[in-house]
């Protein structure tokens, strides 16, 4: 990873509040292209690391931005009556209501963003910082309330445009989208790495009350069992290796 | 508000794919919401503020909901949102509701603590006859659980599935499907015999037998 360019780099970042430490200590480099994965045990910080890199939170220690960030939070804050004003929509040049469309279908434009389903209201969150040009994108739990089928159409598109992603989620079957897995436990990195190997220590993650992806949870069993000698990702894989 | 005539009273229900959760309920349903913006004062007033109850019951409550009692002194806008979650169902317990909703509950929790609170809810229902709701997008949290599943086909059509076989093909027209289930109907497209297990240690071995 040292030739990769580091998009962001947090030094020993420290939160307090009321004379309660928040963030113990944070260490975290994100490097362009990396798509990471982000989770942690209850309380250990995840929504304060956001709201520290978005500006919204004092802290202490240093956080390097070397690129455009943006970070998307897990609320909505619309003003507007319609979702076009909402993402002034009419002032876009063509290449930003291609953005919009993507996601976006133009009936749904004409609607309050109020009324409109959650799904749309996470798309409509997602466009406006996408037009915002951001080379590096932090999410507090995007999918949620998404089919896979527009999760997949996010990650593919935010790869095509190179913004590297960061994901915070407690959902873990997403994190096989992602190369790089974090796990924060009480304000500090307990674990960091290529996801597979991370997710392969399922005795510090069952510690610390982390499951694992039902493939990968599988596939660590059976090869107990030594039905299988590795983690196979896929059913087709799996099948085809137990049955070989 | 048209879901409200399908919750079973008594059971633990779940709700899928539906498409706007600013949930008007009538008012024995109680939705378990946290605010964007808390007062600046701590859990034990707050919880005083909401319940008029005594340290003694606000103790077992926060007991009940996986909380130590040091959180009492904690301020209500330095908790996690998880805390929050917590703290605002040892409200709604106190009040001693009947019936509560929760909206993507699995989002705030990891493995460990939705085990804990499904056999906390398991134990609700099946002691004090509670009802909960889970308004959610994704079925593997509900697996072993819920026992009331229903979900929204198109405006005015729902599927209802009494303690349901999350094996149900119509299910899956509707939504993802989970990987154990997705997985185990491949083996049978395979021709593997695997009976329809929901619990990753039973489908373990079965597979063993198998192979």
């Amino acid at each position: 990873m040292c030739f990769m360019k580091k998009l962001m780099e947090i030094k020993n970042l420290i939160v307090e509040k009321e004379n309660f430490k928040i963030l113990n200590g944070i260490n975290l480099i994100i490097y362009e292209g990396v798509n990471t994965f982000l989770c942690g045990t209850p309380s250990s910080g995840k929504t304060s690391l956001l709201k520290s890199i978005s500006g919204m939170q004092k802290y202490k220690g240093h956080i390097i931005k070397n690129c455009k960030i943006e970070v998307l939070f897990d609320d909505y804050s619309f003003s507007k009556d319609t979702i076009l004003e909402e993402l002034d929509y009419d002032t876009l040049n063509d290449k930003q209501k291609k953005i919009v469309n993507k996601f976006i279908s133009k009936t749904t434009l004409k609607k309050n963003p109020f009324v409109v389903e959650e799904k749309t209201k996470k798309l409509v969150l997602l466009c406006q910082v996408l037009l915002r040009k951001p080379q590096l994108l932090f999410v507090d739990n995007l999918f949620s309330d998404l089919d896979k089928k527009t999760m997949y159409k996010i990650l593919s598109y935010l790869k095509v445009k190179k913004i590297t992603f960061v994901h915070v989620s407690t959902c873990i079957e997403e994190s096989l989208n992602y190369p790089y897995m974090v796990i924060l436990n009480k304000g500090s990195v307990a674990v960091e790495g290529k996801t597979l190997q991370v997710l392969e220590q399922e005795k510090i993650l069952k510690r610390l009350g982390i499951g694992l992806p039902f493939y990968v949870d599988l596939s660590i069993q059976l090869r107990l069992y030594g039905l299988i000698d590795k983690v196979y990702l896929s059913k087709e894989e799996l099948e085809g290796a137990l049955w070989k | 508000m048209e879901i409200e005539k399908y919750i079973e009273f008594g059971k633990i229900n779940a709700v899928l794919n539906l498409d706007s959760l600013d949930f008007n309920f009538r008012e024995e349903i109680h939705v378990l919401r946290i605010k964007p913006k808390y007062k600046n004062i701590n859990v034990k007033k707050y919880l005083l503020e909401k319940t008029s109850c005594l340290e003694e019951r606000m103790l077992s409550s926060l007991k009940l909901v996986h909380m130590e009692e040091d959180i009492l002194e904690k301020k209500m806008n330095v908790l996690s949102t998880s805390e929050k979650v917590k703290v605002e169902l040892a409200v709604l317990l106190i009040q001693n509701v009947n019936c509560i909703v929760f909206n993507k509950f699995d989002s705030y929790f990891m493995e460990k603590e939705l085990l804990f609170f499904k056999k906390l809810f398991l134990k609700l229902v099946k002691k004090y006859k509670k009802t909960f709701v889970f308004v959610n997008s994704d079925l593997s949290f509900l697996f072993d659980f819920v026992n009331h599943l229903v979900v929204k086909k198109s405006k005015k059509d729902y599927l209802v599935l009494e303690d349901p076989n999350f094996y149900e093909e119509e299910l899956y027209s509707i939504m993802d499907c989970p990987p154990i289930v997705d997985f185990v109907k491949y083996l049978n497209e395979q021709g593997k015999k695997i009976l329809p297990y929901i619990d990753l240690k039973e489908l373990l071995k079965a597979i063993f037998r198998e192979v």
